[in-house]
């Protein structure tokens, strides 16, 4: 067994650029982090304090669509009026208008698909060992960099034929 | 706080203090104060540089008390950067402990005829003004090693760098921090460039002998100070978030918001962001047996700031601010934390403001000087303006001086001081506060608490262009009136969210004084701030036409969301209704 903190550090970079997760889309936010993630309640609607949905700050989670090849980024709570701004259904909220993410009542199909999951401040350490036990994609050159590090030899990874330049990477079981 | 010390540099035969009571200006303190007495002594047509400009120097309310987090100092003069007022305020000690020797206020006036340099001690027992040219040229932090060797390594230090020695326009005021290092600065508007115009290098005060300020009802003090820091301490921001990664953990959120002004504002983000992100910035600092939670005073619980450890395991600099990694990273296109760190440094120990530094520095990248990405040339650029070369000269007065000489357009600044780290494309509400705001383009102008706690304006439709300017309003009133408590304006995220915070803070206010303040009278406190400032403006010359972004933000559309500035000129002039 290892450090979990250590884990965190390392994964840190990785989690801030973001990793890829092969999860139904066409779903809401909610049922993303909810249904697909396994996050709890208290992690969504507590520790969650900022949602970007393809660089596009969401107020409410529960109608914004998840698309294949989406982007999500996760925060926790941010200082600064900008900060306070970006919170999803802020007071401030009206201040980034020109910016905010707005549902456009199109009928999408659910399928499975590729999203990508950004994760910055408070929640590297929260939900990333969620995510890292569940497994996520790198490319091959951030998995050989990955596995070059004190975590490496506790993972497994493997190819999917599915996903081009794509390798799935997750702690082993026995961690 | 019961006294002003007032210290004459021109008087006839040597520099004159003497101590005062503070009369008219009493109950006023922090940015209340400097702008009551600016408005009220300073001619707003006279030059900042010149005998008639005054410097004021003015702990909060509650500073010197034990009320946590109450250690902003502000200092206010005429600007030399903008041409009107400014109040510029700074963390350290410097608050807490010109408050515990009583004064409510510093007043460097007049101006020296000879070139003679000064230092300004002041203890319980008086104030002794000498020359000592030995200081001239000397950095912060070689200048505060060399005070401390000669008073004491307790006492607390104000002082200029060579930047503010030559009055220029972007030169800043330290004041030492906890370890007695010369980090947290008075920087925007040129403030250093007026103490330097007085000749005055250094003010070491020392409060051995003095006690806590004493509230008027010690036991509803406690109750309320208990309350006040309960309500710190269990909100997500000012109690783990700012701790945990500083300011600068907003470099993320305003990337991926598209916000993130990038090469001299051309983009809205930064490629190579989580190089310099506040994660990426606490983990190294960590790595390397620095800090990443570490306050600025004593007394604070929020503890933002942190200590940067050079590559060899030695301190470097305090932890950047957000601004700072923005000013001289993304926006210079610089991704390398130990550059920034150096950036810092630099800027520290010259004295000069980072955020026009950086701000500049990518105007002059724009203009062809150097690329972008360029650190090294970074460097040279700070140490040209710390030296005083022709090129140096140029660059500390600032980006809007920079851009004229090097025939620029995208100058990032407004009533010529510099935009600081987020665009107004994406968030216009800070763009309203950026053009009308009297200090200039400031994002902390409208930082504190809003509407919705103090209850001031009406139910305007917060998505209306109306409603923008309406809560632009009120968080600038609000802003002022945490500025004149002396109160860091990061308490603000708690006061935000939690309304039984904010009436601790009105309660402990009321304690100290005995006082019956409610949250309009707070709300009139600020108004009537503002109203000062915008007066003396107003004398000074500047009209509407000055309450406004410069013209790419409203014709260049800010990839990624290819967004622009859209409030409307008529809109902006509603801001100041009051």
């Amino acid at each position: 067994m290892f450090d979990k903190n250590k884990m965190s550090r390392i994964l840190s970079p990785i989690l801030q650029k973001g990793i890829m997760v092969k999860t139904l889309t066409g779903v809401t936010v909610r049922r993303l982090l909810e249904d697909e993630l396994k996050l709890s309640h208290d992690i969504i609607d507590n520790q969650i304090a900022t949602v970007f949905l393809d660089g596009r700050p969401v107020d409410n989670i529960d109608s914004a669509i998840v698309k294949d090849n989406s982007e999500i980024a996760l925060s926790g709570a941010m200082p600064g009026f900008v900060g306070a701004t970006m919170r999803r259904g802020g007071f401030y909220s009206a201040m980034r208008a020109g910016i905010t993410h707005t549902d456009e009542n199109l009928a999408i199909e659910t399928h499975q698909g590729l999203v990508k999951i950004k994760l910055y401040n408070s929640l590297i350490d929260l939900i990333g060992p969620i995510l890292f036990s569940s497994g996520f994609f790198l490319s091959a050159y951030e998995v050989n960099h990955l596995l070059a590090t004190e975590i490496g030899p506790h993972l497994t990874t493997h190819v999917d034929k599915d996903l081009d330049g794509l390798i799935s990477v997750s702690l082993r079981p026995d961690q | 706080m019961e006294k002003m010390l007032r210290i004459n540099m021109g008087a006839d035969g040597g520099p004159k203090a003497s101590s005062i009571p503070v009369g008219e200006y009493s109950g006023l303190a922090g940015r209340a104060l400097t702008s009551a007495l600016v408005s009220k002594e300073v001619p707003p047509l006279c030059h900042p540089l010149g005998a008639e400009n005054k410097l004021v120097i003015s702990p909060g309310m509650l500073s010197g008390s034990l009320a946590a987090n109450s250690g902003r100092l502000s200092v206010g003069c005429k600007s030399p950067l903008t041409g009107g007022i400014k109040e510029s305020n700074a963390g350290g000690m410097a608050s807490q402990t010109l408050a515990r020797l009583g004064y409510a206020a510093i007043v460097i006036e007049g101006k020296p005829s000879g070139d003679d340099l000064y230092t300004i001690f002041i203890n319980k027992d008086g104030v002794n003004i000498n020359v000592d040219n030995s200081l001239k040229g000397l950095g912060n932090y070689a200048l505060v090693e060399k005070l401390k060797q000669q008073y004491s390594e307790k006492a607390c230090y104000i002082s200029i760098g060579p930047v503010g020695e030559m009055k220029l326009a972007s030169a800043s005021i330290a004041c030492t921090d906890m370890e007695c290092r010369p980090t947290r600065h008075a920087g925007r508007g040129g403030t250093g460039a007026v103490m330097g115009s007085k000749n005055v290098k250094a003010i070491i005060l020392d409060d051995t002998g003095m006690g806590m300020r004493k509230p008027k009802d010690p036991d509803k003090f406690k109750e309320a100070n208990k309350r006040w820091v309960d309500g710190l301490k269990k909100h997500p921001v000012t109690g783990e978030g700012l701790a945990a990664y500083g300011t600068n953990v907003l470099t993320n959120i305003l990337n991926e918001a598209g916000g993130y002004p990038t090469h001299n504002f051309m983009w809205g983000r930064f490629e190579n962001h989580t190089k310099i992100s506040g994660e990426t910035q606490a983990a190294l600092e960590t790595e390397r047996g620095g800090n990443p939670t570490h306050g600025c005073h004593r007394g604070c619980v929020m503890r933002c700031s942190g200590i940067y450890m050079d590559k060899y395991g030695q301190y470097l600099t305090k932890q950047p601010e957000y601004e700072t990694v923005w000013a001289h990273g993304g926006n210079c296109g610089i991704d390398d934390l130990d550059t920034i760190a150096m950036l810092d440094r630099l800027d520290d120990d010259y004295g000069i403001d980072t955020i026009e530094m950086g701000a500049t520095i990518g105007v002059a990248m724009e203009a062809g000087l150097a690329k972008f990405g360029d650190g090294a040339a970074a460097i040279n650029f700070v140490n040209q303006v710390g030296k005083g070369t022709d090129m140096g000269r140029i660059l500390g007065s600032g980006a809007a001086v920079t851009g004229k000489v090097f025939g620029v357009e995208r100058v990032p600044v407004v009533k010529g001081q510099s935009m600081p780290a987020y665009d107004p494309r994406a968030v216009h509400g800070i763009g309203v506060t950026y053009a009308t705001s009297p200090m200039g383009a400031d994002h902390t102008a409208g930082y504190a608490v809003g509407s919705n706690i103090l209850g001031i304006g009406g139910k305007t439709d917060p998505l209306s262009p109306e409603g923008q300017i309406e809560l632009s309003r009120n968080l600038q009133i609000a802003t002022a009136a945490v500025d004149s408590t002396g109160m860091c304006l990061f308490i603000a995220f708690a006061v935000l969210d939690q309304p039984e915070t904010f009436q601790a803070l009105i309660d402990m206010i009321n304690a100290f004084y005995g006082f019956n303040l409610t949250a309009d009278d707070v709300a009139e406190l600020g108004k009537s701030v503002l109203r000062n400032e915008r007066a003396f403006n107003a004398a000074a010359g500047f009209t509407s036409a000055h309450d406004r972004l410069p013209g790419f933000f409203t014709r260049d559309a800010l990839p990624p969301h290819n967004v622009k500035f859209k409030v409307t000129d008529a809109e902006l002039d509603q801001v100041f209704n009051f």
